[in-house]
């Protein structure tokens, strides 16, 4: 990693007694994409907030671009928020809400028209430049958002949930345009999500937050294959915890396992693995994509498994043979 | 029945009221306001006269004429809308700091805070007036106090003043202009005084040209429900004011009563009405335009 762009050592906000970030160390490196990845309360939010500005930590230390940030007032940092409600200016059309962020610095007006034509085409909205927000779509609404963040160039752009106002398919084109123009401008953005999906699918590196605390960050298939303990594993796919008597069954260890449904092989796929054994075909549904197979052993252990819907999927009700490779099961400390 | 009857039906109260209470009243002051005066019972000519040979119009513009031409009605309405105008716009500041000082305050405390600006109204209008007579006389409260303090000599002469009316109609119309921008401001996505300052923009800066602007339909309602009643006031100008202010509200009363001249006052109540008719056109103009 080069030389972080922002440091964050031993953050704690409270509200009251409750502590919504707790210990939170984090370095963040020019130019990544940093998905912050937890379960609403999780903390994810305020963390984002206090490197903003807007939630004053209790303890620890906030650093960006080697400037400490205590007491630095919001509009003074050197960060940009998409917010979650994108909170466009209502009485502003398109291209006055883009702008708003120059004028503020007291950019020249012909300056700022330049950059805001130019922030415009780069998500094709050019043709809306005169409409006020509340004539906009969703997905028209979110660009604007993403582009009046983005035009003072900040040392790093803060996104709070930046697709969850979306509907499924536009936020799939919209997961692309933004890693695409991520990539384009080159800063660095850290985006908050409750969506394990988005973040591993958009993030070079992800960190897991669970009750204030900053559970695991790594690369995202890092964190989502090797999850440090339960609560990563559970936050960021589905997955099969097995523990006690459940464990000695599938021929693993003492303590607690996590397995992603999509590791365990059923029928003929299985043979030659070196876990599972024999369990009978409880449910079947279809996601779609997928099918959702839950196993029981004999002693009434459940396991799910996950299979692509282009596979011949097995019949409930009968008995059949499963396994997985050694290394789909993961120990997961509680 | 049929849907159509049905809401045909339904609307027949809101028909009725608007006809009996609105556009019957409107009509009987449209009337008298082109009749012309008479040593009478009731004080007027009737429009239409019999006569050999049939019906005689006796209607006039006289009355309007009158108040078009004469300085000192011309005056009256001037300083109607200068002192309604001016009072509304500070009413619209003080407005806005008491409902975003209402807002900021801890929940429990937003109510308390609403109630206190709302209380006075449970005490009649005449008394409370009659309570700011007091304050600003010349012997009044306010003179004793500052003379008290050594920061006058003579008493001010604030009692019948410009200022004392727009204090009366500040203070008394101040809950309509509040309650409005309360409810808009209260409606207000957080974020976007965040997102202002997120952008660089002070706090102070971000209040005046986010907050604000963005609250726009509350400050116009606020604006329009306390300016209509204010164009018109009849007991704040009565009680605080004096020669030098004349409003259109003591006009129609001076006139209908003082004078018996009931067309001259209709015709002063419709130049009112024509008045008050141009802040709603604006305000649904620029609603149309959004």
């Amino acid at each position: 990693m080069s030389a972080p762009i922002a440091r964050i050592e031993r953050l704690g906000c409270r509200f009251g007694a409750l502590a919504a970030v707790d210990g939170v160390d984090l370095d963040i490196a020019a130019g990544e994409f940093l998905a912050l990845l937890g379960a609403s309360g999780s903390g994810k939010s305020t963390l984002l907030r206090a490197i903003a500005g807007f939630e004053p930590p209790a303890e620890g230390r906030i650093e960006i671009d080697g400037r400490d940030m205590a007491g630095v007032p919001p509009h003074r940092r050197p960060v940009n928020m998409m917010f979650q409600s994108y909170a466009l200016f209502p009485h502003l059309d398109v291209a006055s809400n883009i702008g708003f962020g120059l004028r503020q610095e007291g950019v020249a007006a012909a300056e700022i028209a330049r950059r805001v034509d130019e922030a415009m085409a780069m998500v094709a909205i050019g043709h809306l430049a005169g409409r006020k927000p509340d004539r906009l779509s969703g997905g028209e609404r979110q660009r604007v958002a993403l582009m009046r963040a983005l035009i003072k160039r900040p040392m790093l752009l803060l996104l709070d949930e930046p697709l969850s106002a979306l509907d499924r398919k536009l936020r799939a084109a919209t997961r692309r345009e933004l890693a695409a123009i991520q990539r384009q401008v080159g800063i660095a953005f850290v985006m908050v999500t409750h969506d394990a999906e988005e973040a591993i699918g958009l993030a070079d590196r992800l960190a897991v937050m669970d009750r204030g605390k900053l559970l695991q960050i790594g690369p995202p298939r890092q964190v989502y294959d090797r999850p440090a303990n339960r609560r990563v594993a559970q936050v960021t796919g589905e997955v099969n915890i097995v523990e006690g008597s459940d464990a000695t069954w599938l021929d693993l260890g003492a303590g607690a396992w996590a397995i992603r449904p999509e590791r365990i092989m059923l029928g003929e796929r299985a043979a030659g693995l070196p876990r599972g054994g024999m369990a009978e075909v409880v449910e079947l549904r279809s996601t779609g994509a997928l099918w959702q197979v839950t196993l029981a052993s004999e002693r009434g252990a459940r396991l799910s498994a996950a299979l692509l819907s282009s596979q011949i999927p097995p019949t409930p009700g009968t008995r059949l043979a499963f396994g997985f490779a050694a290394d789909a099961a993961v120990p997961v400390p509680p | 029945m049929s849907e159509r009857g049905a809401r045909a039906w339904i609307l027949t109260p809101v028909w009725l009221w608007l006809g009996t209470l609105v556009a019957l009243p409107f009509g009987i002051v449209a009337k008298l306001s082109i009749s012309e005066q008479a040593l009478a019972r009731p004080p007027y000519r009737p429009l239409l006269a019999w006569e050999e040979g049939g019906a005689v119009w006796q209607g006039t513009l006289g009355n309007y004429l009158m108040l078009a031409t004469d300085p000192l009605y011309l005056r009256a309405l001037a300083s109607s809308v200068a002192l309604a105008a001016g009072s509304t716009a500070i009413a619209l500041l003080v407005g806005l700091g008491l409902a975003q000082a209402a807002i900021r305050a801890p929940l429990r405390w937003r109510a308390l805070a609403l109630a206190a600006i709302v209380l006075p109204f449970w005490t009649p209008s005449l008394i409370r007036i009659y309570a700011w007579i007091g304050i600003l006389k010349p012997e009044g409260y306010l003179n004793a106090a500052l003379r008290a303090l050594g920061a006058i000599e003579q008493p001010l002469a604030i009692h019948g003043s410009w200022a004392a009316v727009t204090i009366g109609l500040v203070y008394t119309y101040l809950p309509f202009a509040v309650l409005p921008i309360y409810a808009a401001l209260e409606r207000q996505d957080p974020a976007l005084a965040e997102a202002a300052a997120d952008l660089g923009c002070p706090p102070w800066r971000a209040f005046w040209i986010v907050t604000v602007p963005a609250a726009w339909p509350g400050l116009a309602v606020g604006g329009l429900l306390m300016f209509c009643p204010a164009v018109g006031e009849f007991v704040v100008p009565e009680l605080l004011g004096g020669p030098g202010t004349p409003m259109m509200g003591r006009v129609v009363w001076l006139e209908f009563f003082n004078n018996r001249d009931w067309p001259l006052a209709s015709a002063a109540a419709m130049a009112l009405v024509a008045i008050l008719a141009a802040p709603f056109l604006i305000h649904q103009r620029l609603g149309a335009r959004r």
